[in-house]
């Protein structure tokens, strides 16, 4: 079992843990609705040391990258990330993650702790594999998951918080912007990026510095706004915002397009991995499509529970909880295409109950 | 630590014995395991339940979970409260998250379910 480096932090706050990915996390602190209500009206601090970092350096990084994701990274500013997809050559989602472009071209990915050794893999073969040159392309991969640290701070008082640490000035970081930053005399990479859906920051932090670094936050003067938010309100979180889960929502089977998430496929991009099978399922169009939907009779979608539209099965919920923002049962899944649109009723079979739900657009929270 | 007027079932559940009727609901222990409960189904008035067999559904922010029922008989009312505000359980798991009152159909079953002392041996043992 693995454990992040903040790990007797989560101890002494009497965390209750979870194993997710081969880690054992923080569930909650106090309990996920409360500290999902901090990350909504104050702020939350998470460790998400667990995702995924791995940094890509060489000539021929761009080239290469951009050959593998279905965003372009021609297009994309220094000093900017961008969410974006890994792709098999089926069209099938490897990884959902961030990609950073660091001012000197070099990149850094974030993704799903999940497909950590996946992902890395995948990248150093196809830098041998993609080249022209038998020597294979100028780059060099490195995880640095186990050497860093990664504290997400969201909410809408994140910036204040941290602002008060930071002589940098945090307004000046747009949003999926990035910047090195002195936190109280410590150089940070901060990212005004996160998966609440509220505003917020994520810091990477040098392994020797992390716990540091969060006993710092939760100590500050702006402290009594900040709250320990653990996996739990994670989840609820980012599906009240309708963020995909990997391994849940989608995985190897499904496509970008499946996911209702085209607009982070650049069709006019030269050549990347999957790109023709995506071209062909478009043109052939989607037999099933990722919806939202909200229950309208009393009850609580989970994954694997069957859709069905009156009798006949037409797809399976992948996420679903009970929103405590919406204060009603909210889940994601797939259905067969057709009965994807707005306002569609249909059924979930919860333990041999038929349900009524109602199909929403995405996100189901907005803020006011 | 557990209330010392009630009796506990190993799923644990408690009964409150009072002549033939038993008031039911789950412990402090169970409660906080769950974590937040958002949503009880209760048991309809009138069904015949079973000791050791489910008789309710429980949904925290987790996970579902059953409860099962202490003692056999027929359920005669339930706690219409529960339906709008569940979390009522993690706060008041043995007053006012009470689930459903059950009339017996056999008292000799309240001689299996464990005295306080018991039960709270058998959760530490359980934690480990």
């Amino acid at each position: 079992m693995k454990r992040t480096l903040l790990y007797n932090r989560h101890k002494a706050l009497s965390a209750r843990f979870v194993v997710f990915a081969g880690y054992e996390m923080p569930l909650q602190y106090t309990g996920v609705i409360d500290e999902h209500h901090a990350v909504r009206k104050s702020a939350g601090i998470f460790d998400v040391s667990h995702l995924s970092r791995i940094e890509i350096n060489g000539k021929d990084t761009i080239s290469l990258i951009n050959k593998l994701i279905t965003t372009d990274l021609e297009k994309l500013k220094q000093g900017y990330s961008q969410y974006t997809f890994l792709c098999n050559e089926n069209g099938g989602i490897i990884d959902d993650l961030l990609v950073y472009k660091k001012p000197d071209d070099s990149i850094f990915l974030c993704g799903n702790a999940i497909n950590r050794g996946k992902v890395a893999a995948w990248l150093k073969k196809h830098a041998v594999s993609l080249s022209a040159d038998k020597a294979g392309y100028n780059v060099v991969i490195k995880d640095i998951t186990d050497a860093t640290c990664q504290i997400a701070i969201q909410g809408p008082e994140a910036q204040k918080i941290l602002q008060s640490h930071a002589s940098t000035k945090l307004s000046e970081i747009k949003k999926f912007a990035f910047a090195e930053i002195n936190f109280d005399d410590i150089i940070l990479l901060v990212s005004r990026t996160g998966y609440t859906g509220e505003d917020g920051f994520e810091l990477y932090i040098t392994a020797s510095m992390a716990e540091s670094v969060w006993d710092r936050l939760l100590s500050g003067g702006a402290a009594p706004n900040l709250k320990p938010a653990g996996l739990g309100a994670r989840d609820t979180l980012r599906l009240e915002m309708g963020y995909l889960l990997y391994g849940h929502d989608i995985d190897q089977k499904t496509t970008p397009l499946e996911a209702g998430l085209e607009r982070f496929i650049l069709f006019e991009k030269s050549d990347f991995i999957g790109k023709e099978a995506l071209i062909t399922q478009r043109q052939n169009g989607l037999k099933r499509i990722l919806i939202g939907f909200e229950m309208i009779d009393k009850g609580i979608p989970r994954q694997g529970y069957r859709i069905l539209a009156k009798e006949t099965e037409i797809g399976a919920v992948t996420s679903g909880n009970m929103s405590p923002t919406l204060k009603k049962g909210i889940g994601l899944g797939y259905v067969d295409i057709g009965y994807n649109k707005t306002g569609n009723e249909i059924i979930i079979d919860i333990r041999e109950k038929a349900l009524l739900a109602r199909v929403v657009s995405l996100p189901f929270y907005r803020k006011k | 630590m557990s209330p010392e007027d009630l009796k506990y079932h190993k799923e644990h559940t408690w009964a409150k014995i009072n002549g033939r009727k038993a008031t039911i609901g789950i412990t402090h222990y169970a409660q906080e395991s769950l974590g937040d409960i958002v949503y009880l189904e209760l048991p309809d008035v009138d069904t015949e339940v079973d000791k050791d067999a489910e008789i309710a559904e429980i949904e925290s922010t987790k996970a579902t979970s059953a409860i099962i029922a202490p003692v056999s008989g027929k359920i005669i009312e339930v706690n219409e409260e529960l339906a709008e505000s569940p979390e009522i359980i993690n706060e008041d798991p043995y007053e006012k998250g009470w689930i459903a009152v059950i009339e017996m159909s056999n008292t000799k079953e309240i001689e299996e379910l464990l005295d306080p002392k018991d039960y709270d041996k058998y959760v530490e043992e359980e934690a480990k």
